[in-house]
């Protein structure tokens, strides 16, 4: 007689023996008592287990649901999303601090030159008195404007400098501060927008 | 065309909860809840247990659904994490499990054969037996037993290799047939 086949009964019971090894198991229990009770033994064990009554007294499902759900925590995010998220909730106040420190620069640039000019502190403050950008900007916006050929160029130069709002210092603090708007104009749209796309997934849209 | 969250194919479910999207999480924990309950209850042995041991699994299927990958079975996937939760129960309630082999008492020497044909009785033994039982052991007969997992699904549910499946099915089983009472195991009593 071949070697008892114990080891494999388990497997055989389960369906998980095939090809040669299943043909030696089929062959093998045709001869052998032993191995054939040791079968009935696994099968009579399975329908034991099968017997065991499921869990009695629990909740009903959606009571459950109900339960998990008001369980549920939020989900740790990951470092990348947390940087990304701080950077961006940050951005409103980064924007803010830009305008205020733009603002005060302005106001103090603007005092300095007044005291400058109207010798309220003698030469005391002389050192303050901050070199104009205003000049350098124009010159290169007219060197620019040069390029441009026929006499456009020439006339816009013209506009440029006989405009006074090019040289009352308002158009550089004026183009800053629409910039940092649209900025904050922008963030507040998206926040908006992020902010309907979770409360529609969560359904209270 | 509407489409309510249960005619929803569980993949796309899978999907929306991983992008936190509750309900359709809820519609997920509805589906599983009677597998994992049985699976947690089996490995637990107390239905209250179960029921808390349930709620942690999913809790912490939740926080790890982000990482998740569909090739695997999702109710392998949970089953895993149940059979964890019920271990980590179960350590903090030591008390509710059996401390020793000996204390089991299946059959008492000079009993009547026809006592234990009792089904109460009967499958208070059984269910002795399976708890006494190494939970890596129980575990894979769980879900052999009482899912019909294949040893290739339980392979991958337990994240072990299909030779260890098998190995400890058929140790889990040895124990039963040593630690139930012969009788149990003999077709006269079984067919009653």
């Amino acid at each position: 007689m071949d070697e008892h086949v114990t080891g494999w009964l388990g497997a055989y019971q389960d369906g998980e023996l095939h090809g040669e090894r299943l043909q030696q198991v089929r062959t093998h229990l045709l001869s052998c008592t032993i191995c054939q009770d040791e079968l009935d033994s696994l099968q009579r064990l399975s329908v034991l287990l099968q017997e065991m009554p499921a869990a009695a007294d629990i909740l009903p499902v959606n009571r459950f649901v109900l339960q998990v759900l008001l369980a549920l925590p939020l989900r740790p995010q990951p470092l990348r999303n947390r940087i990304l998220k701080t950077s961006w909730s940050l951005i409103p106040a980064v924007v803010l601090t830009t305008l205020v420190f733009f603002q005060t620069v302005w106001i103090v640039n603007g005092l300095a030159l007044l005291a400058g000019k109207t010798g309220v502190f003698g030469t005391t403050f002389a050192w303050l008195e901050p070199v104009s950008t205003q000049g350098a900007i124009t010159a290169g916006i007219a060197s620019l404007l040069n390029a441009i050929p026929g006499q456009a160029g020439p006339v816009l130069i013209e506009v440029l400098n006989g405009g006074e709002w090019l040289n009352n210092t308002i158009l550089i603090p004026l183009s800053i501060q629409v910039s940092l708007m649209l900025l904050f104009a922008s963030w507040l749209a998206s926040w908006f927008a992020h902010r309907h796309a979770i409360l529609k997934r969560a359904g209270l849209r | 065309m509407v489409v309510t969250l249960a005619s929803e194919s569980e993949s796309n479910l899978v999907s929306r909860a991983q992008q936190d999207d509750r309900s359709a999480y809820g519609e997920l924990v509805r589906r599983h809840y009677p597998g994992v309950v049985n699976v947690v209850y089996r490995m637990c042995g107390d239905s209250h247990l179960a029921e808390d041991a349930a709620q942690d699994a999913f809790i912490q299927a939740w926080l790890h659904l982000p990482s998740y990958r569909p090739q695997t079975q999702l109710r392998g996937w949970l089953y895993r994490i149940a059979i964890n939760a019920a271990l980590d129960f179960l350590r903090r309630e030591a008390a509710t499990t059996p401390q020793n082999i000996e204390n089991l008492a299946l059959v008492s020497p000079g009993q009547d054969p026809e006592g234990i044909t009792i089904d109460g009785e009967r499958a208070d033994q059984v269910r002795r037996a399976v708890m006494s039982l190494a939970p890596a052991s129980r575990a894979v007969l769980i879900l052999r037993e009482y899912k019909g997992f294949s040893y290739q699904q339980t392979a991958e549910a337990l994240d072990i290799p299909v030779g260890t499946v098998m190995s400890r099915l058929n140790y889990a089983r040895q124990c039963l047939r040593k630690l139930l009472d012969p009788q149990l195991l003999q077709s006269e009593v079984y067919n009653g």
